[in-house]
């Protein structure tokens, strides 16, 4: 998916470390953490201050000059900080609840809950948008087939319905954490003292989550705004800057217009995210960390329960039904038309004209994740040493890929490498297969990040001073005790970034080429053209590739009994817990 | 390592070895964004070869750093570490011949026992039935005959303690660090280990540092104990140096029970100095060099509570005993001992302790509210410098 699912959750210096057991950044590791933030320098900064220099060149300020004044515009911008508002409240709202039915009731059917909740993690975010339109669209089958209304989804409306559900895991596995987190003792301290249920919830409960509330919302947001597929299928009137970027590279190619909107959109993008890292980072670390003194009581009061299950209920079963129709679609002739059951859509991505695109995706992304896995992993070991000039600068810089909207990495790519670069030490790679492997690379690597500084900082510091004590050097060290304690987390996160490669959409439209297809863009563009069927059924593929390996990980890591991997599941949300009841 | 050094005497002798770490004007300064901490100030300190020295002091003292400092893990800002006379202020802590046994064990989870024992064996490169044959030996040692398969999260708590221990001592450390390795166990288990911890290291005779804010545990382990608190050394002494000529009010009231008496300087020079204190004079050995502030101090045992009844065969001694009179006030019976609290005719409070045994039971002592005469040897008080 393409959402910013990396939900950081650390200050700065959680990991006290001493200067010598520390890196010094010495043979080996110099080299690796140089590869890395090059790949970073070269890969996701270059590119985007490429865009921002299109956007002032003299034909970019001829266009800022024109859009400036084009009401069409105003009502761009306004519209997408408008969409952004609306999925981020009603996502940020739906998980919320969600997790709170997870964590907190004890109804039947939670772990169908979580996995529910989760589908939109492996799959790419605008299938949903296919699933609304022939649901809801102006033909229908709810809509025109059942209660024969002209009433059409597209717009804002089919817009919240279908890109929150694509974020809402966002909010639903912050929330998750939080509550799991949340120390019982507060609540009974509270009902100690003569608070009612509702009273707790208003002047304890929601303020401790308050800043969760704020970074999910944001990131949200964030992630909403930068989404492509949904607006594309499903934003009719309603534009928003990610089709407007779209339209003037495909429709006009017209770059230095792209650009301009580019620019637009990144300003809030990075402003937003930067506001996230920096300020709520750290003070969501300190409201809900360290240990559950006290677990939290279910809750008990019966209208209370009707109505959470109810909502609950009502969100799983819109979920099922989206999704469900979409392998309807995939399974019949003409989607939403000619209900005649077939195998010809499957047939085709699998065996026809949709195979290239089918091999093509799962190489490169299996080509990105060793390289995004590597990357990730020397980063994280680098950022979790106290003493490291430039470490803040690196943990901001190593988010960056998530941080900058997809599409804007895309054209960045684009112009930063339709030539030579460094006297030519990196080719041009417009057009080649590398391009889409570093747009897949940058994208995954900061879930790594996360991932594996989870996992470092879990470990503590003194079995690598143990080890250094023993006589071990820094590699050895890493080689023997810290690489090994911190696999399962790291194949997780292999896993995650395979997945996270697969659905993404927007960096990569505009990198391929008839040579190297990419699943997501053909169905895009299938939906495009109408043949919904065949979009059905590459989505269908996708999501069960996706889940393949997901469950490869699962039979892997649940054969380990190393909890390491935890960090990662909180991505996927956290299996070995699903089961729990919440005490 | 030595074979077998002497054993140390229960009451350190000044009988020292040779110096085996030496620390010259070590000082730590930790800058950060909450500000300047100097975590050491200027720390002196020598180390005998195959001695047990106590690093003693509440949290925050600066025992750990200096610790951490002796490891390599962290450098002195200042000063110089040398190790048999060799200086190794910046060798980093890999290439150091110590090692440390770390307070939560840090075993390495994914390798099991004899592999954790291995580790250093292997890193040194030694060959295979070498290393066999040292952890098989330390295995026995450490009463683990037989564990070697298990991983570490299949041990107790005591087993994993030593398990660090082995795996500390296999590789034959000139120095072994141990950073308050026994906190984590629970009381029983902590002294049990504590002896345990002992014998090991006088086997092995290897010179041990050993860092702790428990005062019962520096004084049943050590050779020598350095009183830490504020980055600074405040006292270096065998166990009952420390306990019964501690310098200064804090060491005295960190080791043990101090009662504090209040007095003042008569005459001071020499080496003496004499205290007018509750209407009497004692003269005692001055503990300051410099002439800092002084006040006084004596043990709660040695405060001795009697029922006031007048008996006059012990006036001959008065000039060696100051006596009070008083009503006692408060009484908490702790089984081996009661702690007494004894208001003076002059209002001032005082605590006592009474030891027990069959003959003397708790019984014995007079009720609360009764007046009862308070006797303190003079020798029993001791001037100590006024600062905490």
């Amino acid at each position: 998916m393409e959402a910013v699912a990396v939900l950081p959750r650390r200050g700065m210096s959680d990991r006290a470390r001493s200067s010598v057991a520390g890196i010094r950044a010495q043979g080996v590791f110099g080299v690796a953490v140089l590869l890395a933030v090059a790949l970073i320098v070269l890969f996701v900064v270059y590119p985007t201050v490429q865009i921002i220099a299109r956007s002032l060149s003299s034909d970019g300020r001829v266009q800022w000059d024109r859009l400036f004044h084009a009401s069409e515009t105003v009502r761009t911008i306004r519209n997408t900080l408008l969409l952004g508002a609306v999925v981020g409240t009603v996502g940020t709202v739906v998980g919320l609840v969600m997790a709170f039915v997870q964590v907190r009731t004890t109804l039947p059917a939670r772990r169908l809950l979580h996995l529910l909740m989760l589908i939109p993690v492996v799959s790419p975010p605008f299938s949903v948008a296919m699933s609304v339109i022939t649901l809801f669209g102006r033909s229908g089958l709810i809509s025109k087939e059942l209660f024969n209304t002209r009433y059409d989804i597209s717009g804002l409306d089919g817009l919240t319905i279908a890109i929150s559900i694509s974020f809402m895991p966002i909010a639903y596995l912050n929330f998750v954490g939080m509550l799991r987190a949340f120390d019982g003792s507060l609540e009974e301290a509270a009902t100690d003292l003569g608070g009612g249920a509702l009273y707790r919830l208003r002047t304890v409960t929601l303020p401790l989550l308050a800043p969760g509330i704020a970074s999910s919302f944001l990131l949200i947001f964030v992630s909403s705004i930068a989404d492509l597929g949904n607006p594309v299928l499903l934003g009719g009137e309603f534009d928003v800057l990610a089709t407007r970027i779209y339209l003037a590279v495909i429709g006009e190619f017209n770059l230095d217009k792209a650009s301009v909107y580019s620019v637009m959109l990144l300003g809030p993008s990075l402003l937003i995210f930067a506001a996230q890292a920096l300020w709520l980072r750290r003070k969501e670390y300190v409201t809900v960390t360290g240990k559950v003194a006290a677990p939290l009581r279910p809750i008990s009061s019966i209208p209370a329960l009707i109505a959470l299950g109810t909502f609950a209920a009502a969100v799983l079963a819109f979920i099922a039904l989206i999704y469900g129709y979409i392998v309807v679609g995939a399974f019949t002739k003409v989607w939403n038309i000619n209900f005649t059951t077939t195998l010809d859509n499957v047939r085709f991505v699998l065996s026809g004209a949709g195979y290239e695109a089918f091999r093509d995706t799962i190489i490169l992304a299996l080509a990105a994740t060793p390289i995004a896995g590597f990357a990730g992993l020397v980063i994280a070991f680098v950022i979790t040493q106290r003493r490291f000039r430039g470490r803040g600068l690196l943990d901001f810089a190593s988010v960056l890929g998530v941080a900058v909207p997809g599409t804007i990495i895309g054209i960045g790519l684009l112009l930063a490498y339709n030539e030579a670069r460094l006297g030519g030490l990196i080719p041009e790679l417009q057009g080649t297969a590398a391009i889409i492997v570093l747009a897949f690379t940058v994208r995954s690597m900061p879930g790594v990040v996360r991932v594996a500084v989870g996992a470092l900082n879990q470990l503590g510091t003194n079995l690598e001073e143990a080890s250094v004590s023993l006589g071990a050097t820094t590699f050895q060290t890493f080689r023997k005790i810290v690489l090994p304690l911190i696999r399962p987390a790291l194949f997780s996160s292999l896993i995650w970034s395979f997945a996270r490669s697969m659905t993404s959409l927007s960096p990569i439209i505009f990198l391929i080429t008839p040579q190297w297809r990419i699943m997501t863009a053909q169905i895009l563009n299938e939906a495009d053209q109408g043949r919904f069927s065949h979009a059905a059924a590459y989505s269908l593929v996708l999501v069960t590739v996706v889940l393949l390996a997901v469950g490869l990980l699962a039979i892997t890591t649940g054969f380990s009994s190393a909890g390491e991997a935890r960090g990662a599941w909180q991505l996927f949300g956290n299996r070995k817990r699903i089961g729990e009841g919440p005490s | 390592m030595t074979t077998t050094s002497p054993l140390p005497t229960a009451i350190g002798t000044g009988d020292h070895g040779s110096v085996a770490v030496r620390l010259e004007g070590v000082q730590k300064v930790f800058d950060s964004s909450q500000g300047r901490h100097e975590a050491l100030q200027s720390i002196d300190l020598e180390i005998y070869d195959g001695e047990f020295l106590t690093i003693l002091g509440p949290s925050g003292c600066g025992k750990t750093t200096l610790l951490r400092v002796l490891a390599g893990f962290e450098t002195p800002t200042r000063g110089e570490v040398s190790l048999d006379g060799r200086r190794c202020t910046t060798m980093p802590p890999n290439k150091r011949p110590m090692t440390m046994v770390f307070q939560n064990y840090a075993l390495f989870p994914h390798l099991n026992v004899f592999d954790n024992i291995a580790y250093g064996l292997r890193l040194a490169k030694l060959p295979r039935a070498e290393i066999a044959e040292r952890v098989e030996v330390v295995l026995s040692i450490m009463d683990l005959v037989g564990l070697g398969r298990r991983l570490p999260g299949q041990l107790s708590g005591g087993q994993q303690q030593r398990v660090a221990l082995a795996r500390s001592v296999v590789v034959r450390p000139r120095v072994l660090l141990f950073d308050e390795p026994l906190s984590n166990l629970d009381a029983r288990l902590r002294d049990q280990m504590r002896g345990e911890l002992r014998r090991v290291q006088q086997q092995l005779g290897v010179t041990s540092v050993y860092v702790t804010h428990d005062q019962t545990e520096a004084m049943a382990m050590s050779d020598r104990i350095v009183v830490m608190s504020n980055g600074r050394i405040q006292q270096v002494g065998n166990p009952v140096e420390i306990y019964r000529r501690p310098v200064s009010l804090f060491v005295a009231d960190f080791i043990g029970k101090a009662v504090v008496i209040d007095c003042s300087v008569v005459r001071r020079g020499d080496g003496d100095v004499t205290l007018a204190l509750l209407g009497d004079e004692v003269t005692v050995v001055d503990p300051s060099p410099d002439g800092e502030p002084l006040t006084a101090v004596v043990r709660p045992e040695d405060v001795h509570v009697r029922a006031a009844a007048g008996d006059a065969a012990a006036q001959d001694d008065d000039r060696r005993v100051i006596r009070l009179d008083g009503w006692l006030r408060g009484i908490e019976f702790l089984g081996s001992e009661s702690r007494l609290r004894v208001e003076l005719a002059e209002g001032e409070l005082l605590d006592a302790a009474a030891f027990h045994d069959a003959a003397s039971g708790p019984e014995q002592l007079p009720g609360l509210g009764d007046a009862v005469r308070v006797e303190i040897p003079k020798h029993a008080v001791r001037a100590v410098i006024d600062r905490r």
